[in-house]
């Protein structure tokens, strides 16, 4: 052995022993979600409800899972902890409705806002109606199948069983085209995010469209579990606030508040495994893997 | 004289144990936990609500509408409205009016004052209760479209069959959205009398005790609550 072949053979032992204490991390991988928005042109609607910048920091810039490791790997190295990297992007494509070929339904105020989405039926379910379905469709681009359509409206109506029309009270909805029985509108099976701007202006303006995804890209029980319990609460409206204004409950009665994005409350989160939701969400068909340099 | 005690001794171990089969009545932490459990403007746990503690629920949800509707206060009393759709709950009919008479003098952004109106002017409409019959005629001009619009169905609900003899005019009416409710409501009582849907998704007759049940679908995700609050 050559005094050259056995310095190459110190280095690259020491290399391998430091390679097995800490091994180089995994690649920084993310998902990649694309959408496309549609949004009607009533002079009611707000343009920049749908917020990328503000997604994009709450699903790629502010990963649980980073944040898992650096909580519970304080001491010794325990490996690398995989990220839950989301990369949202919206293509370029935007729709837009107009009155003319979407009337809207006249409000109180005499005003042209709503859109019926959904129906109640006299066996308490709730389905799509004719004109969300027609919607839908219009839109729905089979050579694209992975892009997720956003639609953006000032007022959601569902019509009651007695054919009366009920504007709703939340923010945005959002349709998981792979829960079969929990809320299947538009039997295509495919997810849609429905804005309803005129709520989401006063409680989530920036932060709603980041929280519809959570309901799309993660994996929500059949029955409410303690992740998604109270309106999801501890899961996703700790994970979409980022210093952000955000809707969430705190537990007095009555009373609605800002969550903080603390030590607690993310902790919290991670107790009741968040991290296996971002394992889940690399299952979903809605979502490519791409490595973003 | 003793036979009026012996009576009186009946009527209150029948009271006592009505009370004790119905149980204690909830607190509204416990109410607000129940509607919170489904979400934004959820419509399945007031159904829930309803079935699960009925009456034991009328006290919290009417402290709940009782406080001033502010943006704090909105999205609880949005699913407390809803759950008033119930007369099974047995919300004073007051409380509901007060949201659709006044909502001008509400705190509330228009938008979301709206949203609570309608569904307060919902929940009215589904009251088989007689006394609304003036409040509903006197909807029936009201210049608010999504009000007047449950004109026809709280008539049919409030009255029964007798409504008829005011619905028949409405649904010859210029107002196109009083005529056609008002000719599929008359429809419905001509066909089928007493047992017309038109309290909700309940005829009047059934209306006070609907729902009876909880729905499968609901059982499922109301499962961790009836162990918390039985």
């Amino acid at each position: 052995m050559t005094l050259t072949r056995l310095y190459t053979a110190v280095v690259v032992s020491i290399g391998v022993t430091s390679a097995c204490s800490q091994p180089p991390p995994p690649p920084d991988l993310a998902f990649r979600f694309y959408f496309r928005l549609v949004y009607h042109t009533s002079p009611f609607n707000t343009a920049n409800v749908v917020n990328v910048p503000v997604a994009q920091a709450v699903w790629s810039d502010n990963p649980i899972l980073r944040y898992q490791n650096e909580a519970f790997n304080t001491g010794s190295f325990q490996g690398y902890g995989e990220f839950c990297r989301i990369d949202i992007t919206m293509t370029g494509n935007t729709a837009a409705l107009s009155s003319t070929d979407w009337p809207l339904v006249i409000d109180n105020s005499g005003n042209a806002t709503g859109f019926r989405i959904t129906q109640r039926n006299l066996d308490g379910t709730e389905t799509n109606t004719p004109d969300g379905d027609r919607l839908f469709r219009q839109f729905y681009n089979p050579s694209t199948p992975d892009t997720v359509l956003v639609f953006q409206f000032p007022q959601l109506i569902t019509v009651d069983e007695n054919g009366n029309d009920l504007p709703r009270g939340y923010n945005g909805i959002a349709f998981d085209g792979d829960a079969v029985g929990f809320y299947s509108p538009f039997d295509l099976y495919l997810p849609s995010i429905w804005i309803n701007t005129r709520v989401a202006q006063q409680y989530a303006p920036k932060t709603v469209f980041a929280h519809e995804i959570a309901h799309i890209v993660l994996n929500e029980p059949p029955a409410f579990s303690t992740l998604w319990g109270d309106n999801s609460t501890s899961f996703l409206h700790i994970q979409t606030s980022v210093g952000e204004d955000k809707l969430a409950w705190i537990p007095n009665p009555g009373v609605v508040g800002l969550v903080t994005a603390s030590d607690v409350n993310r902790q919290t989160l991670i107790s009741v495994d968040g991290q296996q939701q971002c394992f889940d969400a690399k299952s979903s068909r809605y979502v490519k893997w791409e490595i973003v340099q | 004289m003793a036979r009026k005690a012996v009576i009186h001794a009946v009527l209150c171990m029948c009271v006592v144990a009505t009370a004790y089969s119905q149980g204690r009545p909830l607190t509204v932490g416990e109410v607000a936990r129940i509607l919170r459990f489904g979400g934004e403007d959820d419509m399945e746990m007031p159904e829930f609500l309803a079935a699960v503690y009925g009456p034991r629920a009328r006290a919290a949800v009417e402290a709940i509408l009782e406080k001033p509707a502010t943006v704090e206060t909105y999205s609880l009393q949005l699913s407390a409205l809803t759950a008033a759709q119930y007369p099974r709950i047995g919300v004073n009919k007051d409380l509901l009016i007060r949201f659709v008479v006044n909502d001008s003098a509400s705190r509330l952004p228009p938008a979301l004052r709206e949203i609570l109106g309608v569904r307060a002017a919902k929940a009215l409409s589904t009251q088989p209760n007689a006394q609304l019959r003036a409040f509903w005629i006197q909807m029936g001009s009201d210049p608010r479209r999504l009000y007047r619009q449950f004109v026809p169905v709280g008539l049919a609900c409030a009255l029964g069959e007798p409504a008829i003899v005011d619905l028949q005019p409405m649904s010859n009416s210029p107002d196109s959205v009083l005529s056609r409710r008002a000719t599929n409501v008359v429809r419905e009582l001509t066909l089928k009398g007493s047992e017309a849907r038109v309290c909700g998704r309940t005829s009047r007759i059934s209306a006070p005790s609907f729902p009876d049940h909880v729905r499968p679908e609901i059982a499922r995700k109301g499962e961790t609550i009836r162990r918390e609050i039985p």
